[in-house]
């Protein structure tokens, strides 16, 4: 059991709605705080205002996210990168048809365990049990549901961010090879954005706005000037995120038509994050001063603690708990669940050794990363090591401790 | 909590909005997996004509879009039977397809005399194109004749819910206007929308020729027309719409196949190879080309298996099926090779380009 602090204190016996109110604003400022350098708090607290502060993935049909990079317009088409160019003829021989390859007569049928999108062993109704929350097996199957449409939401958002900034970083480089590249992701991400929607509209039928800590991350890289910040975001960080996500959701379904779409979706990434890699560890050793890697190492080591700590499903909890649990018992269940070890096992697998490889893990950093309980994964394959089998592979051998037992 | 309930809370939103169920754009290519619908009511038309309204017996809906036709799967007699029934409601409410019985139909006489409300059937599709334009503006001029009514009305109480300023005019041609299927439902609409122009016309005064048709549509060449009845009344309407001056862009007719008529199948195994997928499979007696392809693995498209919709056509390399009739290949589909998988079988060896 947690030890109780003075704010807990101070909160107990205040109704459940103020409590969480609080809870909710000093959280805010404690990641708004806890960002350590101030050229980094300062090109992330305007997606901070907006996403948490003012809710804007809340409210209205859409949000203008102001680009501010410039197009690098090819004028003598010279600059070769023969690797990229290989990426790029793998990624064009590489595509798949939404429409054609996936079986959508598929009859999803949540309610059959056989077959369940989100099994009964995902969600921490282990931890519910402990804070007093007990399910019946109806309430389990329908909770268990919800977090497959909340899960796949957010994957869907991602892919909606992630299809942008593909066009934007294309915009960007200075490399042909890499703009041939990077149309091919654009494609990839818009069939990504596709099939998930797709999904969620005609299968689930259930669809979650965009959670604030997502929208976060996604203004911020949106709307970066920087061409590489961009890249590292898109590129390393969020699709290492995706992998992340996606691949525990790869292994606990059962659902034979979301499975496959994933692994579709999986072997798209594992290319994109071998494009970013190579793009990357070009720039940073070469081109960037010392100053300036510093800068970009602890905004990668603030984004990965965003993206360990804060996809914490507060949509759900909204839905189904408000009133019944606070909002910081829900945090402390969600942040020990089994499934959520998963997911950021499979997501520092990848993350840790393409920072190492792409050169944003000094000495200095590692301590950072050491103190989080993350240089375990130090000296891992990175992404030009990595197929995208060996990808599947890693991720389906993976079994999270106590997931069985859970439900 | 419901779901309804929890859309948005804290004056913050949770679940994004879906009034109107899954998009359309998935619709544009049809489901091909036969799903089990419940009769909830049974409404009487006319003397022969029912509407069965059908809830998927799995509650997730089944989107459609106005215009289009469903192939219902029936048990007649201990044999599977299907025929294509056209959607009769609007976009977003229950689903309801209108059946008209003929004097020697065996699958609509059967659902007449048999389908209650509580009857389980299965249903394939939507299927179909002959669907609203995507502009919300152009007028609409729309000529039904006897049971082709059922898709236009769909049409039409879809365009009225989306606009009421849009112009619709509809010309209805049948041998008696009192006891024309919706004619009651088509006068209430008329009446309460002045944008809606409704004429009927019956043929007792005679069948309306292409020079009639055209006073009669009074046709527009901005509007979009849509077309649906009897092969001959179609011809004339389009010969009149042609006439005076309409793209044949603007003009959609509805392919009205009649149910097949059955032929002797083979009682024997005939070999198929499939040429592009390098597959070989023995047709069993009383399957179609589709059945035996799809049964081996070939990935075929399809919609809706009665020959009525031309999804399934593919081209024959070698050999001579035997294709049902009638069908929607035209006479040049047939001259250059085309057969149709799911209303044709081999009755000897068999090459197909699939």
């Amino acid at each position: 059991m947690n030890a109780t602090t003075t704010m807990d204190r101070m909160l107990d016996g205040l109704p459940r709605k103020a409590q969480n109110r609080i809870y909710g604003v000093l959280d805010n400022l404690r990641v708004m705080g806890s960002v350590g350098n101030a050229r980094v708090a300062a090109s992330m607290a305007p997606s901070v205002v907006r996403g948490l502060v003012l809710g804007r993935a809340h409210s209205g049909d859409a949000v203008p996210m102001q680009a501010r990079h410039a197009a690098h317009f090819d004028l003598t088409y010279q600059n070769e990168f023969p690797e990229m160019y290989d990426l790029y003829r793998r990624a064009v021989a590489g595509q798949w048809n939404g429409e054609r390859d996936l079986d959508w007569s598929t009859n999803v049928d949540p309610e059959n365990p056989e077959t369940a999108v989100m099994p009964l062993d995902y969600p921490p109704f282990a931890g519910l049990a402990e804070k007093g929350i007990h399910l019946n097996a109806k309430e389990k199957l329908r909770f268990a549901n919800d977090l497959a449409s909340w899960t796949l939401s957010q994957f869907m958002h991602g892919e909606q961010g992630a299809l942008y900034a593909a066009a934007q970083v294309t915009e960007s480089v200075t490399w042909l090879d890499g703009k041939f590249y990077g149309a091919t992701q654009v494609m990839d991400e818009g069939r990504h954005l596709e099939v998930f929607l797709r999904y969620l509209d005609t299968k689930l039928q259930k669809t979650y706005a965009v959670n604030d800590n997502l929208f976060v991350i996604l203004d911020d890289l949106l709307t970066d000037g920087r061409w590489d910040v961009k890249f590292l975001g898109m590129q390393i960080m969020v699709e290492g995120l995706a992998l992340g996500a996606f691949g525990t959701m790869y292994n606990f379904t059962k659902e034979p038509l979301l499975k496959q779409l994933l692994k579709y979706v999986i072997q798209d990434e594992a290319r994109h994050v071998h494009y970013g890699v190579l793009a990357l560890r070009d720039h940073i050793t070469k081109e960037l001063s010392p100053a300036e890697i510093r800068e970009r190492e602890d905004w990668a080591y603030e984004v990965a603690l965003l993206m360990r700590n804060r996809f914490l499903s507060h949509e759900i909890y909204y839905e189904w708990f408000e009133g019944r649990l606070s909002l910081k018992d829900w945090d402390d269940v969600v942040l020990k669940a089994p499934s959520m070890a998963a997911f950021r096992h499979l997501m520092f697998l990848r993350l840790i050794p393409n920072l190492e490889y792409i050169g944003l893990m000094s000495d200095r950093i590692k301590v950072h990363y050491d103190k989080s309980g993350l240089t375990s994964f130090l000296g891992g394959k990175n992404a030009t090591q990595l197929s995208a089998d060996d990808l599947l592979r890693d991720i389906a051998a993976y079994k999270p401790e106590g997931a069985a037992s859970a439900s | 909590m419901s779901a309804q309930a929890a859309t948005a809370t804290r004056g913050r939103r949770i679940l994004l909005p879906r009034p109107h169920g899954p998009a359309r754009r998935w619709s544009l290519h049809a489901p091909t997996a036969p799903r089990v619908v419940l009769v909830v009511d049974v409404r009487r038309e006319t003397d022969d004509a029912i509407t069965l309204v059908l809830h998927p017996e799995d509650g997730r809906p089944i989107p459609f879009r106005a215009g289009q036709y469903l192939t219902h799967c029936f048990d007649v007699d201990g044999q599977p039977q299907r025929r294509a029934y056209s959607i009769s409601s609007a976009e977003g409410q229950d689903l309801a397809c209108t059946i008209k019985a003929l004097p020697d139909g065996r699958v609509s006489q059967h659902v007449l005399r048999t389908v209650r409300p509580g009857t389980r059937y299965s249903v394939i599709g939507p299927t179909g194109d002959f669907v609203l334009p995507e502009s919300a503006e152009a007028p609409l001029v729309l000529l039904a004749g006897g049971s082709g009514i059922t898709p236009v009305i769909s049409l039409i109480e879809t365009a009225l819910a989306r606009s009421l300023e849009r112009r619709l005019r509809l010309v209805y041609v049948n041998r008696d206007p009192d006891r024309a299927i919706f004619a009651g439902r088509l006068r209430q609409l008329a009446a309460a929308h002045p944008s809606l122009d409704l004429v009927e016309h019956a043929t007792a005064r005679g069948r309306p020729d292409a020079a009639r048709l055209r006073d009669l549509l009074q046709a527009p060449t901005d509007a979009e027309h849509y077309l649906c009845g009897p092969a001959g009344l179609m011809d004339a309407g389009e010969a009149a719409l042609r006439d005076a001056g309409v793209a044949a862009a603007r003009i959609h007719r509805e392919r009205f196949v009649p149910a097949p008529r059955p032929q002797p199948r083979p009682t024997t195994p005939q070999p198929i190879l499939f040429v592009r997928s390098g597959r070989s499979v023995e047709q069993q007696p009383g399957e179609s080309i589709l059945d035996a392809g799809l049964r081996a693995g070939v990935a075929l498209e399809y919609s809706c298996t009665v020959g009525g919709c031309g999804h399934c056509k593919l081209r024959v390399i070698d050999g001579a099926p035997l294709l049902d009739e009638p069908n929607c290949l035209s006479e040049a589909e047939r001259s250059t090779g085309w057969t149709l998988a799911c209303s044709a079988c081999a009755t000897g060896p068999l090459q197909v380009d699939a």
